[in-house]
């Protein structure tokens, strides 16, 4: 069983990931159901994002915004036949910053979802092997009953003049 | 073309007598004198005397090297002249090696050959790891040694024969998992009359470029994405270096060791270019697909999680396969919450905006 995609949810459904992260992706994809159902999650965010029309104010709100007095009404007033409790200037605020506290928790939420390192772009790397092939045989590391010739078979043909006596 | 058929002629012989020697070994293997414990410490013991004679003792001979693979086998005979304090020079034959190899190693700390090398830290490595007991008595090149079984939970990882007057080892095998004999050194001809100071030396091997950075900037390093397991399986972290130009990127070196063998992982950000994997063998190694070239020593290359990684080990196949086989910490999990965050925002704003 490969592991769950986790954090590359998000850099699978952009086509992120490298050829064979993909590969193993797709493979674990198969038989996982819980990633398969992750991808679509995301996906059905993707989609609904690329699709929000302009931020354009309904309406309704605007008719809402246009009745809300200048200030408010005075103690003791009679209230009319079709009278609903006015809310407070503070209370108004409380739940404006409740309001927008939320959306912007959810949207903090769903910006570290999707804000995983699977994202990161990855350079192509060819390892030089006969480098590592020298810093390999040139470990200082103590081994007591290992034989010397291991160390100079790795650096054959990458040597350099002798420079001892 | 004489040469070449005198020293086949040379490898089968002693291949044919070694394969009696072992089988005579195997037998006599069950049958340890001495009790458990006092077996352990007087393993332990030789073994202290050996270490200390490969750093003291200067001899010259020939040594046959051989590896299986999964496929074939390499086989290489190495004339050693080895001066305690000095080096080593020494001239490889076989295993398709078509150049002059005579090649001087010049002893430094850590090194079999250096006069100050063992710490007593290395040795403990071993031990730690491993059990060490006392087998039969043997004889390698007409030499009479004792052999030493290293082993853990019942399954024997190594043989070493030391030699019983100089101490020196003679003869080295090491098995993979499955039991089968994976590695082995062994002298073919020793000299311990001693050896003069080497005046002439052929050429030296490279030195290396890498900078220490040491175990103790693991956290950090891991923090900044670097993947650096203090065990793959039962081999430990035993040292971290870095190369700063490899490419026009940085490499992380990591050095593992069980006292036995020795794997060195390179690990570089990125993804493996195709053209790199020439020459070498693709296959699954458990969830992974590595590319491997099999020998002396072992390559093996693979990438997970945004990490190249390039394993070099003189161990069987399987000493890689444990650090193949973890999966490294996305680098993600370590980003800051708010850097993680804005990499969020740059997303969702990409995909409401596909030309930002």
């Amino acid at each position: 069983m490969n592991h769950h995609l986790g954090d590359q949810v998000a850099a699978f459904v952009d086509g992120e990931l490298d050829f064979a992260r993909r590969e193993r992706a797709l493979a674990h994809l198969s038989e996982c159901a819980g990633c398969r159902d992750a991808v679509e999650q995301q996906r059905s965010v993707k989609t609904r994002v690329q699709t929000l029309p302009g931020a354009e104010p309904s309406a309704d709100l605007i008719s809402a915004l246009n009745r809300v007095p200048a200030d408010p009404q005075p103690c003791g007033d009679p209230a009319p036949a079709h009278w609903h409790p006015p809310e407070s200037p503070a209370r108004r605020g409380g739940l404006l910053v409740a309001g927008v506290g939320s959306i912007a928790a959810g949207f903090i939420g769903m910006a570290y979802v999707v804000g995983g390192a699977g994202a990161a772009e990855e350079t192509p790397v060819s390892p030089p092997v006969g480098q590592f092939s020298v810093e390999y045989a040139g470990t200082d590391q103590p081994m007591p009953f290992t034989d010397p010739a291991l160390d100079v078979l790795p650096v054959i043909g990458t040597r350099t003049p002798a420079g001892g006596p | 073309m004489n040469h070449r058929i005198g020293m086949l002629l040379v490898v089968v012989g002693v291949t044919v007598a070694l394969g009696l020697t072992s089988s005579s070994t195997a037998v006599a293997a069950r049958t340890p004198f001495g009790g458990a414990g006092d077996d352990e410490h007087r393993a332990v013991d030789l073994l202290r005397r050996s270490a200390s004679a490969m750093r003291t003792t200067s001899y010259s001979g020939t040594r046959m090297l051989s590896a299986w693979g999964r496929d074939d086998a390499t086989t290489v005979l190495v004339d050693v002249e080895h001066v305690a304090g000095q080096g080593t020079r020494m001239s490889i034959r076989g295993g398709g090696i078509a150049e002059d190899t005579a090649t001087f190693l010049a002893g430094r700390p850590g090194r079999p050959g250096h006069a100050s090398g063992l710490t007593l830290e290395a040795f403990d490595l071993l031990t730690d790891t491993y059990a060490v007991t006392l087998g039969p008595r043997d004889s390698v090149v007409g030499r009479p040694s004792t052999v030493v079984e290293v082993s853990r939970a019942d399954a024997v990882a190594a043989r070493l024969w030391i030699d019983d007057r100089s101490g020196l080892l003679l003869r080295r095998e090491v098995f993979d998992r499955s039991g089968q004999l994976a590695r082995e050194s062994v002298f073919i001809d020793i000299d311990v009359t001693g050896s003069e100071f080497m005046a002439h030396l052929p050429p030296a091997t490279p030195e290396p470029a890498a900078r220490g950075v040491g175990l103790a900037d693991r956290q950090g390093l891991r923090a900044a994405g670097w993947d650096c397991p203090p065990q793959a399986g039962i081999m430990r972290l035993v040292d971290i270096e870095a190369l700063d130009d490899t490419g026009g990127s940085e490499t992380l070196h990591l050095t593992y060791s069980d006292g036995l063998t020795r794997m060195s992982v390179f690990e570089q950000r990125g993804s493996l270019d195709a053209e790199s994997m020439r020459g070498f063998e693709r296959l699954r190694l458990g969830r992974q697909v590595v590319h491997v070239r099999d020998g002396l020593p072992t390559y093996v290359m693979w990438e997970d999680a945004g990490l190249v990684f390039t394993a070099v080990t003189d161990g069987p196949l399987h000493s890689v396969a444990d650090m193949v086989a973890r999966r490294p910490q996305d680098p993600g999990d370590d980003l800051p919450f708010w850097e993680r965050v804005a990499s969020g925002l740059a997303r969702l704003g990409g995909w409401a905006s596909p030309l930002l």
